[in-house]
């Protein structure tokens, strides 16, 4: 784009100076609302008068954040969850793409299993818990089928809708050129699918971010949802709140982080527009 | 400038200066500098210039939506600094409603005034009929091409009756042909009604086609550098070869457009970083 | 061409096209029963691990016939559109006066996007310690993931909305008034029912979720509690009550209402 032409009669920055400023707007625009924030909660509690359990105050838990750190209990929960996460998120889509692909190829196999995914999909995640508990009891197994699960079906639908949106004449540039099936999965249909598999990915992990922490209150010896929720019942309710910011940040990194960098460098890459889910 | 008695002047505008904070170069541009310029009630009134040379940002001012950084608006002689249905405006974008049909959208104006849907009703198939959308009234903006929408635009700013049309390059967005079809249809309206227009175009072709006078503007910080009068009957204007006084006219409109973008050009070069 | 014998050619059409969605239907639905009837007699699982059909029948008509079914889908689907009307009632008028402003939104927008990534379950133990196990810990959660789903859908609507769509209205002779009635209400319309939309299918998770974890109420509560007694029959009815509520709610409440205003309005929907 070329810049707007501006006469000698503007008033000009140097460029360097004019970055760094802009920098420094951003941060203190970010971070100014929840400065704002803190100050409204802290003056909260000293005005309710309400009991430490029952409405910690901000300085309460910047220290039980600090100890939570030193024990090193904060660490390793984060890393039990995120563990859980990841596992469960790969194996989601790992199960969905394959299928998506397969539905797409075969007319039958999609039509049979069509019916079966929309009654499916339509069953929360967290209906199923009570029965994953039944076959696997409260444990790893439990958490992970329940994210997988709520993982599969947005990165599916997706993967269908995406593989159908390839132009048939992509396909036959591809077939005569000598392709085989393989060839044509590799070559046209994945990639093409490409990115809307990863606008799948984002949606499906958004559930499966919300699914771990309510698996993990249910069926979980550690991590954070089992931290937030235990932390209650020894009335460390500034655990909790220590716990519900680190999820709030954790999911935005992983979202702003992985997640739309990776679709939006798919949709680039692959030049195509977007399409709606 | 123009020697006209005050009680003709429709739009007067005194002493325009407008500063601005442009977020992308870190700079206060300053966009107009002294600018003035009347229009006469019922006249056809097109600014010319170079792109971005803030042309629309004046009529933006003077339909009361940007607040300049000083001097005047008089209309009829009396101040204005506020958006009011005196100033009707028709956009380059057409700006119609998505959500309401080509009637509810003509009827905007009437709605707002107060007027009920049967009060409203023959006003609006009025105006309908006069830009000649009969028959699409049911239609809602996404089902019209850009021709038609601003057709709608347009019957949606008379049907208020304004008592001056401000024009922001309302046909920049259609193909060629329409923009000729809807030229014609314009004065033809233009006559009808004798409404005040003041039509912001970067089109010298347009602007010759269409107005009675031509303001080409400076590029920034604008204002008005020449004002030039055409006499030339509308139905000779179309071929500019035959009607050698015209064609004259049109000559004079592109050298003076081109010294501008040229000054503009090279201002943008050499101020680039 | 005979009109009549066109005629009867689109009806036998359109038969065949019933006749096929039906048959699509029907024959993944009954291989799917079929499996399940049989797979007890075929895999040696224990029937508390898997319950047969009749078992999830037997439990389905026993919960049908002394109202405890009843009862509680009546209680998850009031909580839920009671959650439901509070998250959206407080949403869509706050999201408008704050994306109004570009200063205000610009000051709110970070608060919002942090509350709306732990909205929903991750306030579930918070929501026990200020209103005890129940009925209210479920309310607040719920209404918790609806409100701040709405509240983000609402700014990002109001500031989607074109400036010349305000301009016009104003240039109209249009007040501020007006200009929020005619302009910005409908314009974030769009992205307002589809926050509706996630936001319903976030909270229906969050209630199973909070009845579960929160609750001594509702269908989440009833089939976790089942799981305690191994009673699978009374989880596997659960299950599906559960699947086939959201089926109704979606098909009958928020896609048509979605597709109305889409299609006729022909706006694209914008994306969160």
């Amino acid at each position: 784009m070329i810049a707007q032409p501006a006469r000698g009669t503007s008033l000009r920055q140097s460029p360097g100076l004019a970055a760094a400023a802009d920098r420094a707007r951003t941060v203190f625009r970010v971070t100014l609302p929840f400065i704002c924030l803190l100050v409204v909660w802290q003056v909260g509690v000293i005005l309710s008068g309400l009991p430490e359990y029952f409405f910690p105050s901000p300085a309460t838990v910047a220290g039980s954040t600090v100890l939570l750190v030193e024990r090193g209990i904060l660490p390793s929960y984060i890393a039990d969850s995120m563990a859980r996460f990841a596992l469960g998120v790969f194996l989601g889509v790992a199960l969905a793409v394959p299928t998506g692909v397969a539905m797409t190829l075969s007319r039958r196999l999609s039509e049979a299993l069509m019916p079966i995914v929309n009654f499916f999909h339509s069953i929360v995640e967290m209906a199923w818990i009570p029965l994953f508990v039944l076959w696997f009891g409260y444990g790893f197994k439990t958490i992970l089928l329940s994210i997988t699960y709520v993982v599969f079906f947005p990165v599916l639908y997706n993967t269908l809708l995406g593989v159908r949106t390839i132009p048939k004449a992509t396909i036959n540039a591809v077939l005569v050129l000598g392709a085989k099936p393989k060839d044509v999965i590799l070559e046209v249909l994945l990639p093409g699918a490409l990115p809307n598999i990863a606008t799948g990915v984002r949606l499906g992990a958004g559930y499966a971010f919300r699914a771990l922490i309510a698996a993990e209150m249910i069926a979980a010896q550690s991590g954070l949802g089992f931290m937030i929720f235990e932390a209650r019942q020894n009335q460390l309710t500034h655990r909790t709140i220590v716990g519900m910011i680190v999820m709030g940040i954790l999911w935005l990194a992983i979202e702003r982080l992985y997640l739309r960098p990776l679709e939006r460098v798919t949709i680039e890459r692959w030049g195509m527009l977007r399409r709606a889910e | 400038m123009p020697t006209t008695t005050a009680t003709a002047t429709k739009i007067a505008v005194r002493d325009l200066v407008h500063r601005y904070y442009d977020v992308q170069s870190h700079a206060t541009t300053l966009a107009i500098q002294g600018l003035d310029l009347n229009v006469q009630d019922g006249e056809f009134l097109s600014v010319l210039g170079p792109s971005g040379c803030g042309k629309s940002t004046l009529l933006y001012i003077i339909a009361g939506l940007i607040k300049p950084t000083s001097g005047q608006i008089l209309v009829d002689g009396q101040v204005v600094s506020k958006p009011g249905p005196d100033r009707g405006m028709v956009f380059q974008e057409y700006a119609l409603l998505p959500w309401k049909d080509v009637r509810e959208n003509v009827g905007l104006g009437l709605k707002l005034r107060g007027l009920n849907q049967t009060q409203r009703t023959p006003i609006v198939d009025r105006f309908i009929e006069m830009v000649g959308l009969r028959g699409f009234e049911e239609k809602y903006p996404h089902e019209l091409s850009g021709g038609m929408k601003q057709r709608a635009a347009v019957a949606r700013t008379l049907a208020s009756d304004p008592k001056v049309m401000l024009m922001d390059e309302p046909f920049a967005a259609v193909d060629a042909q329409t923009r000729i079809t809807m030229q014609e249809e314009l004065v033809r309206i233009w006559q009808e009604t004798r409404k005040t227009i003041l039509f912001v175009t970067h089109s010298v072709e347009e602007a010759a086609f269409l107005a009675d006078r031509v303001a080409v503007l400076k590029a920034r910080p604008s204002r008005v550098k020449e004002i030039v009068t055409i006499t030339t009957p509308r139905t000779n204007r179309r071929q500019a070869d035959k009607d050698p006084e015209f064609g004259a006219v049109q000559a004079r409109l592109f050298d003076l457009v081109r010294a501008e973008v040229k000054e503009s050009g090279d201002s943008a070069t050499g101020s680039r970083h | 061409m005979d009109s009549s014998l066109a005629r009867a050619r689109t009806d036998g059409v359109l038969s065949r096209f019933a006749h096929e969605r039906l048959r699509l239907w029907m024959i993944p639905v009954s291989l799917a029963l079929a499996a399940w009837l049989v797979a007890p007699n075929v895999v040696d699982v224990p029937a508390y691990k898997l319950p047969s059909m009749a078992m999830v029948w037997e439990e389905f008509a026993r919960m049908a016939s002394d109202g405890t079914l009843l009862a509680g889908i009546a209680g998850s689907l009031w909580r839920l559109a009671i959650s439901f009307c509070i998250g959206v009632g407080l949403a869509i008028p706050l999201g408008v006066g704050i994306a109004l402003n570009r200063h205000v939104a610009g000051f709110f927008e970070p608060l919002v996007i942090f509350f709306q990534s732990i909205a929903g379950v991750a306030w579930v133990p918070l929501a026990i310690i200020w209103f005890g196990f129940g009925q209210g810990a479920v309310v607040f959660v719920v209404a918790n993931a609806v409100f701040f789903i709405v509240l983000f859908n609402t700014i990002t609507g109001v500031q989607s909305i074109q400036p010349t769509l305000k301009q016009a209205v104003l240039t109209l002779g249009g007040s501020n008034w007006d200009v929020l009635r005619e302009v910005v209400l409908p314009g974030a319309m769009v992205n307002i029912l589809s926050g509706l939309r996630t936001g319903l299918a976030f909270g229906w998770r969050a209630l199973v979720a909070a009845e579960m974890i929160a609750g001594n109420i509702g269908l989440g509560y009833m089939t976790l509690e089942a799981a305690q007694w191994y009673k699978s029959g009374v989880i596997v009815a659960g299950i599906i009550v559960i699947g086939c509520l959201w089926l109704l709610m979606d098909r009958l409440l928020l896609r048509p209402l979605e597709m109305r205003t889409v299609e006729r309005w022909g706006l694209l929907r914008q994306d969160d």
